[in-house]
């Protein structure tokens, strides 16, 4: 039996059969297609014909043991891996205008699960769930309580399933005590996150109500003065959107480089060009990993995760030098490693550790 | 999203070329606008408008469906045309047909185009998943060409308030040249009416008025010709034992003027002018006439189009300009000139009896308006769905600041 990862994006999805085994037989993919085509071209109905001429006619259910499907954004209402009902659809439904560009796909995908997945349990794993129980100090902005609520504004983390499959597999790897562990994760995506975490548990993020705020990503500003928004509205006269377009689409690594950029080239290329980019994409994660040793009372280990964990590899003989006070205190030195797991092997470990005890999954997997 | 927006868009393209022509070769001239009507009615629900309606006056509306009752936005244009001009569009090419990327046919620019644009950027709206806060009304109204809008004033009146909807602001799919224009001048025809019981004086009365006034009137001069007023020879005729006069008159109106106004400073001058003609009463009114309309109601109409603006710093226009300059979208503030009269648009009615702030972004040229051969460029038509949709997610769409597609 597989499981299925499903990762939809606007034009798409990606797509990835693990199978019982699991550290072998992951099968990737991509399917293109637009999500209201109705001409059978929405990329799900692709992605079942074409299983259904590799599987020679099997039905799903023979062949999937579960769905597991990535969703960006839970808000405060999903703390955990959920399997997906007529309820939960509910109340994602609730929750759309607070991710508005990931909802409505993830809604698109989830309304027709039954036509394209048959009976097998969908589970759904929130990127922010893993940060829903930061502390208060560190979730809460310094603004009027009464606006932060109504507004629904708060910090949460956007990669929280490579922070936490990461995490795991680093105190795993090296030995460490899980609940005393101190370790500041580097999720190297296209916008990049930085998390403390302390006991399996964030304690720091570096994203905030979106992940625009943080550390500098391929195309988005990261962390800056917010006068610099109202001096751009005043002085330049633009409007909200054009103001984001600018910090999340023209800005960060391309915005310095004055190119499109991805955080490989700008690390693996060398060029002249990406120095400014990478001088300020490293010193900004200097800051991020003393907050993270300050807020956690030192630091035991720095792992790096994503699509571009390879890089931390070039990041750490500049981190490891500029870190140097804290070698010795407790551990004679901070460990560096690189967690090069697959997504989907990620999201499944997360779904499976949450979900393997509910009655759906069980159900299915013919322990009841 | 913009990038979302403008390859969706892209990928409409033919639906909307298509439909385009088929409601240019489908003749609706004023009065006569059902079956361009049903044309309509039958696309927006093919294109997932969560609701299409068709009311008592021959309005087709659809809706598009919000998270919340507030704000409402009205994309509307309409779906009449002028009469064909007669023995003039021989070299024309056939209604409907595209060359050198253009669409030809009456309406074209005035406003078929402009409605085909509008219908698709609610499909686009819809199309995109984009979340809206507030409801979008696309609506096709009739009888605007005749000069009265009658449609449009059903629509605000009776049809959207029966559905509980009160548009908080209007789009016109008027040609702008995808500018967008916040108001234009007016006109009013009227009749001067001369009176009395002497034959001689009062035609000696008529033709002193007509000749003073057609002095002052005219056009002005220069490459930007505007027709500030137009008067006819005066006809005569004796009814119920006395003589009278009639004297039709076409008048520009100024956004600082309005009908009474105007028609009191006429009869003064008009009754100064009469005084050393003898004996004769002079009285000037508004041209009323009884139209039947396409569902055969029939109703009065005032030969009058109001002069409107809408203040050029309203949010309406601020926002407008920002989110198409977001959207990367050549935001050319301006008015309408209609330099000849008897032209006008629905947003006479909208701001000036509704109070409805109203623009106009088209994707027709103002000089193709009502002319032989008339045409509409189809990339503008293309550029006019990216664009009002970006205006209108600007107004109603639910903010996405911050987030982007696909790369987190």
């Amino acid at each position: 039996m597989k499981t299925l990862v499903l990762k939809p994006r606007r034009t798409g999805l990606d797509y990835a059969f693990v199978d019982d085994g699991r550290t072998e037989g992951v099968v990737e993919g991509a399917m293109d297609g637009e999500w209201d085509a109705e001409d059978g071209n929405d990329p799900m109905t692709r992605l079942r014909l074409q299983c259904e001429t590799e599987w020679r006619g099997a039905p799903v259910e023979k062949i999937l043991r579960a769905a597991v499907v990535r969703g960006i954004y839970g808000g405060d209402e999903f703390s955990k891996p959920v399997v997906v009902d007529d309820q939960v659809e509910r109340r994602l439904e609730a929750m759309a205008s607070e991710a508005p560009l990931h909802m409505p796909i993830l809604l698109s995908l989830l309304r027709r699960r039954r036509e394209w997945l048959g009976g097998i349990p969908v589970a759904l794993v929130f990127e922010t769930s893993f940060f829903i129980g930061l502390p208060f100090r560190e979730r809460s902005y310094a603004l009027d309580p009464e606006l932060t609520q109504r507004l629904k504004v708060r910090r949460y983390g956007f990669q929280g399933v490579f922070h936490e499959s990461a995490c795991r597999w680093f105190v795993r790897r090296r030995g460490l005590d899980p609940v005393r562990s101190r370790i500041l994760s580097v999720c190297l995506e296209a916008r990049p996150e930085a998390a403390a975490v302390m006991g399996l548990r964030p304690v720091m993020a570096t994203s905030g109500v979106t992940p625009l705020e943080g550390l500098p990503g391929q195309t988005s500003c990261g962390e800056m003065d917010p006068s610099i928004v109202l001096t751009l509205a005043q002085k330049l006269g633009w409007g909200p959107e054009q103001i984001d377009a600018v910090l999340t689409r023209e800005s960060g690594l391309s915005g310095l480089t004055g190119r499109e950029v991805n955080l490989d080239e700008v690390f693996m290329e060398g060029n002249k060009d990406a120095w400014l980019a990478r001088d300020v994409f490293c010193y900004r994660l200097l800051q991020m990993a003393g907050s993270a040793a300050a807020v956690m009372g030192g630091l035991d280990g720095v792992v790096f995760s994503g699509r571009y964990a390879f890089v931390g590899r070039h990041i750490t003989p500049w981190l490891r030098q500029r870190m140097g006070f804290l070698a010795g205190l407790e551990h004679g030195g901070v460990l560096f490693d690189y967690f090069t797991q697959s997504f989907a092997m990620a999201l499944v470990d997360t779904a499976w550790l949450a979900l393997r005890g509910t009655r759906d999954v069980r159900l299915h997997a013919g322990l009841i | 999203m913009y990038t979302l927006l403008k390859n969706k868009s892209a990928g409409l393209g033919t639906e909307l070329v298509s439909f385009a022509q088929d409601l240019v070769r489908q003749n609706s001239v004023s009065l006569d606008e059902d079956a361009a009507a049903g044309l309509v009615e039958k696309r927006m629900n093919a294109v997932g408008f969560d609701k299409v309606f068709r009311d008592d006056a021959g309005n087709v509306a659809g809706l598009i469906l919000g998270r919340e009752s507030e704000p409402v936005i009205l994309l509307n244009s309409h779906l009449d045309t002028v009469s064909p001009a007669k023995g003039k569009t021989a070299d024309a090419p056939e209604a409907g047909s595209i060359e050198k990327g253009r669409l030809y046919g009456l309406g074209a620019a005035d406003c078929k185009g402009g409605l085909a644009a509008q219908i698709y950027a609610g499909a686009l709206l819809k199309r995109s998943l984009l979340p809206l806060r507030g409801h979008l009304v696309v609506a096709a109204t009739v009888a605007e060409e005749n000069g009265c809008s009658v449609g449009v004033r059903t629509l605000i009146e009776k049809t959207l308030p029966e559905m509980g909807l009160k548009p908080n602001f209007a789009i016109l799919g008027e040609p702008t040249g995808l500018g967008l224009y916040y108001g234009h001048d007016g006109w009013m025809e009227m009749d001067i009416l001369i009176e009395g019981a002497n034959p001689f004086h009062v035609d000696d009365a008529a033709m002193a008025i007509f000749n003073d006034f057609g002095k002052r009137g005219g056009i002005s001069s220069g490459e930007n010709r505007l027709e500030t007023m137009s008067i006819r020879q005066p006809s005569f005729e004796k009814a119920e034992g006395c003589h009278r006069a009639t004297i039709p008159m076409t008048r520009r109106l100024l956004p600082d003027e309005d009908e009474g106004g105007v028609l009191k400073e006429v009869q003064h001058e008009a009754g100064l002018v009469a005084q050393s003609s003898g004996m004769v009463a002079v009285e000037v009114m508004v041209r009323e006439e009884k139209q039947r309309m396409c569902n055969g109601r029939t109703t009065v109409v005032k030969h009058l189009t109001n002069a409107w603006e809408t203040d050029p710093f309203h949010p309406l226009l601020a926002r407008a300009r920002q989110s198409l300059a977001a959207a990367g979208c050549e935001a050319k503030p301006g008015k309408w000139r209609l330099g000849r009269l008897g032209m006008g648009t629905a947003g006479s009615v909208l701001v000036k009896e509704f109070g409805i702030p109203t623009i106009g972004y088209g994707p027709g040229l103002e000089e193709q308006a009502h002319r032989p051969g008339e045409w509409v460029e189809v990339a503008r038509m293309s550029e006019a769905v990216y664009g009002t949709a970006a205006i209108v997610h600007g107004l109603i769409g639910v903010p996405v600041c911050g987030w982007t597609t696909d790369e987190i």
